[in-house]
């Protein structure tokens, strides 16, 4: 109670307003009392004064108690009103109550008054604070309604039935839908269809377990028509007796959920890669050591995922590989050890050769690549085995050559020996036949003698070509430069004492010096001029030519004649062994020359070819590479 | 023939290759003091005077041996040999006449001493003419040391 009790007090006799105030001073120990015998005191005090009390004298001359009341309500103190009058009758007593006068005591019994007062101040006192809780509460509820009214997340209260009770203006923000959308529906029909039995399901859940909140996530529909992903907590608040339903606040993740989507397909994405990689893959973290493995890991280490991920990478190596007692993974995400090969324990301890790359993924953690080289290794060893065997095997075949070499040397000696003997004893009986016994002899025998020394002849020019052939097969090439025209010239000034080749008109043209194996070209173009001479012989004027034409990647040089040419069709058959396109009769010969040029040609690692037609000459054309 | 002068010894296996080279000599008349001995074994008793030749003047030395190389017993090659290790016999001239170009053994022949390397001709006219060139050249040309 204040300090100070104000009291106003509207009495127009001071012998009752001494005797009133008597009684109150006595029983009230702190009082001010403010008397006003007249209307306009009153009012003036009933603003002025502040009083706690009023208490009211019922006839005064000015106006009534009656009228006092009328103005004391209109100034809407919350105080207390107590008429003390000297008569009352009943009936004005229960008008003064009913119109708003608190209590009413009789002038000759006011030691009732302080008692009045008292229990007047103490209503009034209970009254005054219950309206303030009143009006605490309606202030609270306005602020809540506020703040759920601006909340960005929805708020929805929900029937036992599913019904919407109360969608805070969020809902609209978020989905689209007023209230009144949903008047003739549940909320599971917003639910998108592959949600709807999970959602239901989760409503029983949250059902059972009244007043805690369970946080779940959803598609629901827009009024658009398109679906967005929300999180929403709800809790059961059926049995709370002021809400009756299911609270729910939600918010639209949809942006989220997309971008969790996106990442997670591109985890998906790095995911397969790594899981699908041959090379084994090993997630691992300073401190906390291997944290995802790939199945090729598990296949190389031979240990499963759940165990590699209680290991650390040093478990997985052998440390006397590394130059340094630094567990790997922090040489890993040290710089990144380059490129390496080292070895692996296995669970089964065998021991693997891997090649050991990184990529760091962050300041402490790194993606250990893993490959097996075993079978690289194997090859390596084996090709290096293989290498030396194959030194074995050349040793052993160079061996063989040898001998064959020797086989094939007395071979040639045979030949040339053992056969040539007999031909020099039979080229001789029958010259000295002719000779000496030659005027005996008919015609007949004579020719058949003739026949008999001529191929005699043949034959060991055929030996000798042969020989010549073995010998060739046997020659290395020996490069150097070489002046063809030097070489050309001495070949045609041996031709014209041999051949008799004088009648041929032979042009040398100019040809720049190459690399070639002198003695070889030498025959080549021995062999290719005689043939130019032979098949040209029965020309009037037999004319040769002999150059060469520098192209980029060779030198071609060419012998031309105007002689019996030959026919195109027979041109493969050109160069092989014993093939003549002429008879013995018109062009002698072994069959033999030009099967050796073409062996110099390509043993110099050049080409050669003709071209020729029947009764107008040929040109043989052969290349030496640019060296 | 024991002690007889002897200007040509041919050692030659084979009597037809002995034929033709006789009749190319006699053609020129080189061959009326040839002896011609059948294997290198009998060649060598006849120069040092052993075995079927025993009590031979060996020093009737001829003026040239013409030595076929291949032959059965003592080939062409060590005949060579054990003239051209001897001191009595070193400065005999010596001419491998041989079928073949293709001989293995033409540098074996130059390093133990030979003195020509011939290759007989198949033709007997070149035949003729190379064997001729050789007689008339050992026989008559050369001025062999004394």
């Amino acid at each position: 109670m204040d300090p100070k009790l104000k009291i106003l007090h509207l009495e127009d006799l001071p012998t009752d307003a001494g005797l009133i105030h008597r009684v109150l001073r006595k029983e009230i120990a702190d009082s001010e009392i403010l008397v006003v015998d007249n209307k306009q005191d009153f009012q003036k005090a009933l603003s002025d004064f502040y009083p706690d009390l009023v208490i009211s004298d019922h006839s005064l001359p000015s106006f009534t108690s009656t009228e006092a009341l009328n103005l004391f309500k209109q100034a809407g103190l919350q105080i207390p009103f107590i008429l003390v009058t000297a008569t009352v009758s009943e009936d004005f007593a229960v008008h003064a109550m009913k119109a708003g006068a608190d209590d009413y005591i009789l002038k000759d019994s006011l030691t009732r008054l302080p008692s009045a007062i008292e229990n007047a101040l103490v209503r009034y006192k209970t009254l005054k604070e219950r309206k303030k809780a009143e009006e605490a509460v309606v202030n609270s509820e306005k602020r809540h309604r506020k703040l759920i009214e601006n909340m960005s997340d929805a708020i929805i209260l929900i029937a036992e039935g599913g019904q919407l009770i109360y969608q805070s203006p969020a809902v609209e923000r978020i989905t689209g839908f007023t209230f009144e959308d949903s008047l003739d529906k549940t909320v599971f029909d917003f639910v998108h269809p592959d949600d709807f039995q999970d959602c239901m399901a989760f409503f029983q859940k949250v059902y059972a377990s009244p007043g805690v909140g369970m946080q779940n996530q959803y598609r629901i529909l827009t009024k658009p028509g398109s679906y967005i992903w929300i999180e929403g907590t709800i809790t059961n608040l059926l049995y709370d007796e002021n809400i009756h339903a299911y609270v729910v606040n939600y918010r639209d993740i949809t942006q989220r959920v997309e971008a969790e989507e996106k990442i997670k397909a591109s985890e998906l994405k790095y995911r397969t890669l790594i899981e699908q990689a041959s090379d084994a893959i090993v997630v691992s973290q300073t401190d906390a050591g291997i944290l995802e493995v790939n199945t090729s890991a598990e296949k190389l280490f031979g240990y499963t995922k759940e165990e590699l991920v209680k290991m650390k990478l040093d478990d997985l190596v052998i440390q006397e590989d590394f130059e340094t007692d630094l567990p790997l993974t922090n040489q890993l995400t040290g710089q990144g050890l380059p490129v390496n090969e080292r070895r692996i324990k296995r669970k089964d301890h065998i021991l693997l050769d891997v090649e050991i790359s990184a990529g760091i993924i962050s300041g402490d953690r790194v993606l250990g690549i893993f490959r097996d080289i075993t079978k690289r290794k194997e090859t390596e060893k084996e090709i290096a085995e293989l290498n030396e065997s194959l030194e074995e095997k050349v040793k052993e075949r160079t061996g063989q050559l040898q001998e064959v070499n020797s086989d094939l040397e007395s071979f040639n000696y045979s030949v040339s020996h053992d056969l040539r003997s007999p031909l020099q004893v039979i080229s001789g009986y029958t010259s000295i036949l002719l000779k000496k016994y030659g005027d005996q002899l008919n015609e007949e025998a004579q020719r058949l003698l003739q026949g008999i020394k001529g191929y005699t002849k043949q034959m060991s020019l055929i030996m000798e070509s042969l020989l010549n052939l073995s010998r060739l097969g046997r020659a290395s090439v020996e490069i150097a430069p070489c002046n063809m025209n030097e070489i050309v010239e001495e070949v045609i000034s041996e031709l014209i004492v041999v051949f008799e080749a004088k009648r041929a008109e032979i042009a040398v043209l100019p040809m720049p010096v190459t690399s070639c194996d002198s003695g070889l070209i030498k025959q080549v173009w021995l062999n290719l001029i005689s043939n130019a001479v032979k098949f040209s012989k029965q020309k009037e004027v037999p004319v040769i030519e002999i150059g060469s034409v520098d192209k980029a990647q060779e030198l071609v040089y060419y012998v031309k004649d105007n002689g019996a040419g030959f026919d195109m069709k027979y041109v493969d058959t050109l160069f092989g062994l014993f093939h003549r396109l002429h008879n013995a009769a018109e062009f002698e010969g072994t069959g033999v020359g030009l099967t050796i040029v073409h062996r110099i040609i390509t043993k110099h690692g050049g080409r050669i070819w003709a071209e020729g037609e029947v009764n107008e000459g040929a040109t043989f054309y052969f290349t030496l590479p640019h060296l | 023939m024991q002690n007889s002068e002897v200007e040509i010894l041919l050692i030659e296996d084979n009597i037809h290759d002995a034929e033709m080279t006789i009749r190319a000599l006699k053609k020129n008349h080189l061959a009326n003091k040839l002896i011609h001995l059948k294997d290198g074994a009998i060649a060598l008793e006849f120069l040092f005077g052993t075995g079927f030749y025993q009590g031979r003047n060996i020093n009737k030395k001829p003026k040239v041996i013409l030595l076929d190389l291949k032959m059965p017993k003592l080939d062409g090659l060590e005949v060579l040999k054990e003239i051209k290790a001897n001191s009595l016999t070193r400065t005999i001239p010596v001419v491998v006449l041989t079928s073949s170009q293709e001989h293995p053994d033409i540098e074996k022949c130059y390093s133990l001493g030979v003195n020509s390397y011939i290759v007989k001709p198949v033709e007997f006219e070149k035949f003729i003419n190379s064997v001729s060139d050789i007689g008339l050249y050992w026989l008559l040309h050369n001025q062999p040391p004394e």
